[in-house]
């Protein structure tokens, strides 16, 4: 023990023993008490020494009867009936928004308390988040699900700077949702440090260049106006968050001029239809095209769209490639030729184009090598047209995409023109239309089933081995779910997309998945935010969540643990950035350099992480690491059960790289 | 111009002649490892195509990923070793400064050696996934499945092929040209590229009748069946 530390224990040691004796006055009292001072405690052994207690209410008595304890005159009030933020419950409480996810923050606290207490934590639901960046991602999961808005709330400042991958995913993704952050406005009221670190004077800037609309009220009035704007902004096609600065003030202060207060309607947003004389021309070029091919990429908005294309399809007898903007076109119908798209692009002399994200990436092809080439896959007398509400909103963040400039483009809402284009469509198809879509049908037919059974046959390779196959993980998860309401919460291209190759996916909700922009972290969280809607209705939420992506915010997890939320997680499990891997392996290709060292940097192994009991650390039952593929089938069906019973489940799957 | 076009041309010819001089001393390089192979060579290529990174596009065990399926029954050496060293699509190239031709020999053995497994048909969940009502008749599905063992992995299954590597068969005037040239050009070779292997070899006159007819069937293609006969007739055998 050093010296000083021995002489802060002795008169630790001294103390103890005063006490012991009575010889300390005031010892039994509780530390700050009145009775503790020096002249207090010289009094009460003036007086005889009486018990403590006694001694206490005497000075009391005596402070009382002198008027001490009365309030100055001048006392601010300490307590109100309502604050603003029960103003802006009202309010919100109207947009009917069923959750928001939210980390905790003090300059949210005003509303928090407001939601929890004075709106009884009902519509909206208070969702316990461990970080922002899941509050976003659950709020996008939900959203893709169920076509509805929620919100999710952040601090201002750091808050919003960890939202802002998941902001931007959403944005990219074109998903509607009601962001509210909250912030000190007025300086002379901030308290020390940490109230003016986590304040901005502009505090949506941070992520204004990938919201779509966004505003700091300073009004009560103001807000609930503001909000049911920016609600109906949201959900105006090209829909997008939209994100609230609230005075922290503004929440906590007493509602003054409550009779002025009105909460307006929300304005309900009608979708924009092609004109008729551009329905007419599509519709003609339609039928009279040779080998027509329709690509619906950020085309469904609503169950009624999946129907609707394949109506129009069938009619034609059109090629339709997927591009996965949303879930467009049911995987095993022979006119679906997704999986096959360079042999139906180059065929195509007529291409519609609904909702694109990426026109040039449909039509050009570009090698990955030290100098690149570029190929145009489609025919140059084909004609392209677009129908799509979609506009470069921002110009900051390029996610717009090439532009092809020999496009023809209708701005209008594709799936409310559809069922317009199909009338036009059939009422133009004439008997012998009809016998050339037919010789078409059979030649999509061919083509599909070839891909299909090179797809089966190619998912039969190393079957049995270890690690195992991407193939056989994604076939037996369809072993146990085949006969269940499943639905994909994930795009699974590090799985090779086996699930869209091999499952037939046919209803409007088996996924909600979507590409975002491609940021990472936001796998779980959005999976919570699917199985919040699809739960409803006993539906099995499947997500194959690759590990690196999971590691950015785990503790998702522990949220849906909580909150006891269903759903099925399968770590596809290769203990890498794989994806970086090969590019790394490419680069040093180029150079005459050997790829032996890519994985320095990339792999995620040494430790290896074992996510089973990382997720049961939160709360949720997991298996794993399971290798061997002969094991797989049982521990999923143990996980359907766990997922089935109304709780999360993982499995964690060593496998492949892709 | 006219000298112009005559140097393009001889040039191009130049081109061609070196192009089929460096696939012979690859094939003949191959041809001299192999008879120096022993039992370790397929071991050895598997530490190699794990080392330098084959596996990360292609799976440990060829079935593919990223990257095409190798394994089974990979591409002949010479063809395979063309598309190594002069990748025409996304995959990095593999000189022999980073990958030697005894190595890529032992690679090319590995992946000769990874045996057949089941196919789709024996594994209940593969056979489970259904074809749409008429997607799979019986009778195209031997020259069907003779393509997508031998063809697909080049051309790809709905004949569209690969853009520097594969021509497309969908629409393609030598497939839908006369059959017999068809049929001699895929058993002979005699193709420029020389990736494309000689199937004389590999499939039986019934076998490459299948193919060929599926071939001249399909994606489009309405040009008529080949048979066993006239494969025997043409091949003597």
């Amino acid at each position: 023990m050093r010296d000083d530390e021995q002489s802060i224990d002795s008169d630790r040691r001294g103390l103890v023993k005063k006490i012991l004796a009575g010889t300390v006055a005031g010892a039994a009292l509780a530390p700050g008490s009145p009775a503790a001072t020096p002249d207090v405690a010289a009094a009460a052994q003036a007086a005889g020494s009486p018990p403590a207690r006694e001694r206490v209410d005497a000075v009391s008595v005596a402070r009382e009867a002198r008027g001490e304890f009365a309030p100055p005159p001048e006392m601010p009030p300490l307590t109100a009936d309502r604050a603003g933020a029960d103003f802006m419950t009202d309010a919100i409480k109207k947009l009917d928004l069923p959750y928001l996810a939210a980390n905790p923050a003090s300059s949210l606290r005003g509303l928090q308390e407001s939601l929890i207490n004075y709106g009884g934590n009902r519509n909206p639901t208070w969702l316990t988040c461990t970080h922002e960046a899941v509050s976003v991602g659950v709020a996008l999961g939900y959203a893709r699900a169920s076509g509805r808005p929620m919100a999710a709330a952040m601090k201002s400042a750091v808050g919003v700077q960890n939202a802002a991958i998941a902001i931007y995913n959403a944005f990219a993704d074109r998903v509607p949702m009601v962001l509210l952050s909250s912030t000190h406005f007025d300086g002379a009221t901030r308290g020390a440090h940490v109230d003016w670190q986590h304040s901005a004077q502009d505090n949506n800037a941070i992520v204004r260049d990938f919201t779509k609309w966004d505003d700091s009220p300073g009004s009560l009035q103001h807000f609930s106006e503001s909000l049911m704007r920016g609600y109906q902004v949201a959900l105006t096609p090209p829909m997008g968050p939209i994100l609230l600065s609230l005075d922290s003030d503004l929440q906590e202060a007493p509602i003054r001029n409550a009779s002025e207060l009105s909460i307006p309607n929300v304005t309900q947003v009608r979708y924009p239809v092609a004109p008729t004389d551009a329905i007419r021309e599509v519709a003609a070029a339609l039928v009279a095209a040779e080998f027509p091919v329709i690509a619906p990429d950020r085309y469904a908005r609503t169950d009624s769209a999946l129907p609707q294309l394949v109506e129009l399809a069938e009619l034609l007898g059109a090629a339709v490639i997927d591009l996965g903007g949303r879930f467009n076109f049911p995987t095993h119908h022979p006119l679906n030729q997704t999986y096959s798209r360079v042999a139906a692009i180059t065929q195509a002399d007529y291409v519609l184009s609904l909702e694109p994200i990426d026109i040039w990436g449909l039509l050009y092809e570009q090698n990955d090598q030290l100098v690149k080439s570029t190929r145009a896959l489609v025919r140059p007398d084909a004609r392209l047209v677009s129908i799509g509400v979609d506009w470069p909103m921002r110009p900051n963040y390029q996610e717009f995409m090439r532009y092809v400039g020999d496009a023809v483009r209708i701005d209008a809402d594709a799936e409310a023109t559809l069922p317009l284009l199909i009338e036009e469509v059939r009422r133009r198809i004439k008997p012998a239309d009809r016998r050339r879509f037919d010789a078409r049908r059979a030649k999509l037919l061919q083509a599909f089933s070839a891909r299909l059974a090179q797809d089966r046959e190619l998912a039969a390779v190393g079957w049995d081995s270890s690690p195992i196959t991407t193939a056989r993980l994604c076939m037996e998860l369809w072993g146990v779910l085949k006969d269940v309401d499943w639905t994909f919460s994930s795009m699974n291209y590090g799985v090779l997309k086996w699930p869209q190759r091999l499952w037939p996916f046919s209803k409007p909700h088996q996924s909600s998945a979507s590409p975002g922009a491609g940021g990472l972290g936001d796998g779980v969280a959005r999976a919570i935010g699917c199985a919040l809607h699809h739960g409803r209705f006993g539906r099995i939420v499947v997500n194959i969540q690759p590990d690196g992506d999971f590691l950015y915010t785990p503790a998702a997890l522990w949220t849906a643990a909580h909150h006891r939320i269903p759903m099925l997680t399968v770590v596809h499990n290769n203990r890498s950035y794989h994806q970086e891997i090969m590019h790394l392996q490419r680069v040093a290709c180029r150079l005459n350099r050997s790829p032996e060292h890519a994985s320095i940097g990339c792999a995620i192994s040494d430790p290896d992480i074992d996510y089973a009991k990382l997720a049961q650390s939160m709360g949720v039952w997991a298996e794993g690491p399971i290798s061997d593929p002969a094991q797989l089938a049982a521990s999923l069906r143990r996980a359907l059960g766990v997922v089935q019973a109304g709780q999360p489940a993982l499995i964690d799957v060593l496998t492949e790289p892709r | 111009m006219r000298q112009l076009t005559m140097r393009l041309q001889r040039l191009a010819l130049r081109h061609l002649i070196a192009g089929l001089l460096a696939a012979a001393a690859v094939a003949l390089a191959h041809a001299q490892n192999g008879s120096q192979q022993t039992a370790t060579a397929p071991e050895r290529g598997r530490q190699i195509y794990v080392s330098v990174g084959c596996y990360l596009c292609h799976g440990h065990f060829g079935q593919g990923g990223a990257g095409r399926k190798l394994a089974p029954a990979p591409l002949p050496y010479p063809a395979f070793a063309q598309y190594v060293r002069h990748p025409t699509g996304d995959m990095p190239p593999y000189t022999t400064r980073i990958l030697s031709d005894a190595d890529l020999g032992d690679i090319h053995a590995f992946l000769t050696a990874i045996p057949s497994g089941k196919p789709a048909q024996d594994i209940p969940l593969l056979n489970s996934i259904a074809f749409p009502p008429g997607g799979a008749p019986a009778a195209r599905q031997s020259g069907q499945a003779i393509f997508l063992q031998n063809c697909a992995a080049c051309h790809q299954a709905a004949g569209g092929g690969v853009p520097g590597t594969a021509p497309p068969l969908a629409g393609s005037t030598l497939v839908n040209g006369d059959a017999m040239r068809l049929a001699k050009l895929v058993l002979d070779g005699g193709f420029r590229n020389p990736a494309m292997p000689r199937f004389e070899a590999i499939l039986k006159p019934d076998q490459a009748a299948a193919v060929l007819s599926y071939i001249r069937t399909s994606w489009g293609n309405r040009s008529g069946a080949v048979t066993s006969d006239d494969i025997r007739a043409r091949t003597g055998r």
